[in-house]
């Protein structure tokens, strides 16, 4: 029999195989804790006033001077073209209409009657507003489109 | 957690085949509009499956490893 | 036979969502028709909103579980409640690529911080926090219970993701089916109900599967306890 005395058996973890991910899933907790606190603070910031309607912001006009801000408002008329990737629109919201001298692309669903939301600041004498991002903001109401305008390109 | 972040590489790669084919297609037509909507379904149809293979490949290789008692639960 | 997570009970559930997803695919693709003003883009309606509401759904079984086993301290919440919690994470995932895809050909964009998508990716990374504390080396009713208690976290902000629209203006349109009345054609609104049910199928279906993956999980690592301990005992005793 060998009675030589042996070493105390190693502490057994309580988990064991995984003990090499704790650090990293600390470290992924933490990651996700600032991700938390940065959408927090996002949130607390713009996106809770995502934008002002036309008649806000013309109200607000001389408050806002050169501040980047979205307006929202119903596109009316048609636009004009200014300049070679700049064209001319209104939107009317609570009985104010907005010039907005828009430089950029357009979206797909841009067209007359249609609520918008453009980003960018009023110019500096006030009478339009300098938008580089236009954001359709579509309906929630949704209709079957007129079946006798069968469109031949649709696959 | 892998499974998860698994799925999550697969979406990232999918929505970035979305904006390499949104580049290609300068016009947004029907066309355009039917290649964003398959690539939507394809998405999150290839993701939920993938999620599902994997989580019954887990399975059965846990399942091995306890005693046969231990795993009646059908 | 139990060479896995599946049994009879799950393998009808898995048919039945198989042929329902197909069903749901012919209406959501060629049957519903096209929308006046969005066209063809509608057809991620079915897919995004589905998605979205059982994710919601998903993550108050979550807390509903978190305070079960906070209550109980039993075993099968605080599984049930990591295994509602991984099925709402890859639902909300779902959601949230949907409805970039939606975004960018209806809006123009991609991704933008309104309300909305600020509470959604919010609510996501809520959730794969959740799954991070699940995750940790530590004993295991330390890491239950400290689970559950960042599980009722998901509580408030789903309910601020989902009334998101209402609350404060965004650029994400408000919601379409009320009780009041729904704002969609006949087709539509049965295909989007029939998406509601199918995706309502995947989920109890992943469900009980991941339910299961978890608990066998639990016992694998009794098993090296017990074994671990076993060890110990003969080391003890000295070998005979």
């Amino acid at each position: 029999m060998d009675v030589t005395p042996r070493p105390a058996p190693p502490e057994v973890p309580a988990r064991r195989g995984s003990g090499g991910r704790g650090p990293l899933m600390a470290l992924a907790l933490v990651a996700l804790l600032a991700a938390v606190g940065f959408l927090l603070v996002k949130q607390v910031g713009s996106a809770s006033l995502y934008f002002y309607n036309a008649d806000e912001a013309v109200a607000k006009r001389s408050q806002l001077g050169d501040r980047r801000f979205r307006i929202q408002g119903t596109y009316e008329g048609t636009a004009t073209d200014v300049a070679a990737d700049t064209i001319r629109f209104a939107i009317v919201f609570g009985g104010e209409k907005v010039v907005i001298e828009h430089t950029g692309s357009e979206p797909a669903l841009f067209q007359p009657g249609t609520a918008v939301v453009c980003e960018g600041r009023w110019s500096p004498d006030g009478r339009v507003f300098e938008s580089d991002r236009i954001e359709v903001k579509h309906s929630e109401e949704y209709k079957a489109e007129n079946p006798d305008r069968v469109d031949p390109a649709a696959p | 957690m892998t499974a998860v972040l698994a799925v999550l590489a697969t979406l990232a790669d999918a929505a970035d085949a979305a904006v390499a084919a949104d580049a290609a297609v300068a016009t947004e037509d029907r066309g355009f509009q039917w290649a964003l909507v398959l690539a939507c379904w394809v998405a999150v149809l290839a993701a939920v499956a993938l999620v599902a293979v994997r989580s019954a490949q887990r399975g059965r290789r846990l399942a091995r490893q306890i005693p046969e008692e231990q795993r009646r639960w059908m | 036979m139990n060479d896995g997570t599946s049994s009879p009970g799950t393998r009808v559930l898995g048919a039945l969502t198989l042929i329902g997803m197909a069903v749901l695919l012919a209406f959501a693709l060629v049957i519903s028709p096209a929308d006046e003003t969005q066209e063809e883009t509608v057809r991620m309606f079915y897919v995004h909103v589905p998605t979205a509401l059982v994710a919601f759904g998903a993550f108050f079984l979550t807390v509903a579980a978190s305070v079960g086993y906070l209550l109980r301290r039993s075993e099968g919440w605080d599984v049930m409640a990591g295994a509602s919690a991984e099925v709402g994470a890859v639902l909300l995932a779902a959601t949230l690529v949907s409805g970039m895809l939606w975004g960018r050909v209806t809006w123009g964009v991609y991704w933008t911080w309104d309300a909305r998508l600020t509470l959604t990716a919010l609510l996501f990374v809520l959730v794969l926090g959740y799954l991070a504390v699940r995750r940790l080396p530590l004993e295991r009713e330390r890491r239950s219970r400290l689970a559950a208690v960042v599980g009722l976290l998901l509580g408030p902000a789903t309910v601020a993701c989902h009334y998101a629209t209402t609350w404060w203006r965004t650029l994400h349109q408000g919601p379409t089916i009320t009780t009041a009345d729904a704002k969609m054609d006949g087709t539509m609104l049965f295909t989007f109900f029939l998406g509601m049910v199918v995706f309502g199928l995947l989920y109890v279906w992943l469900l009980v599967h991941r339910f299961r993956v978890l608990w066998l999980e639990h016992r694998v690592e009794d098993l090296g306890l017990d074994e671990a301990i076993a060890e110990r005992r003969r080391e003890a005793v000295g070998v005979s």
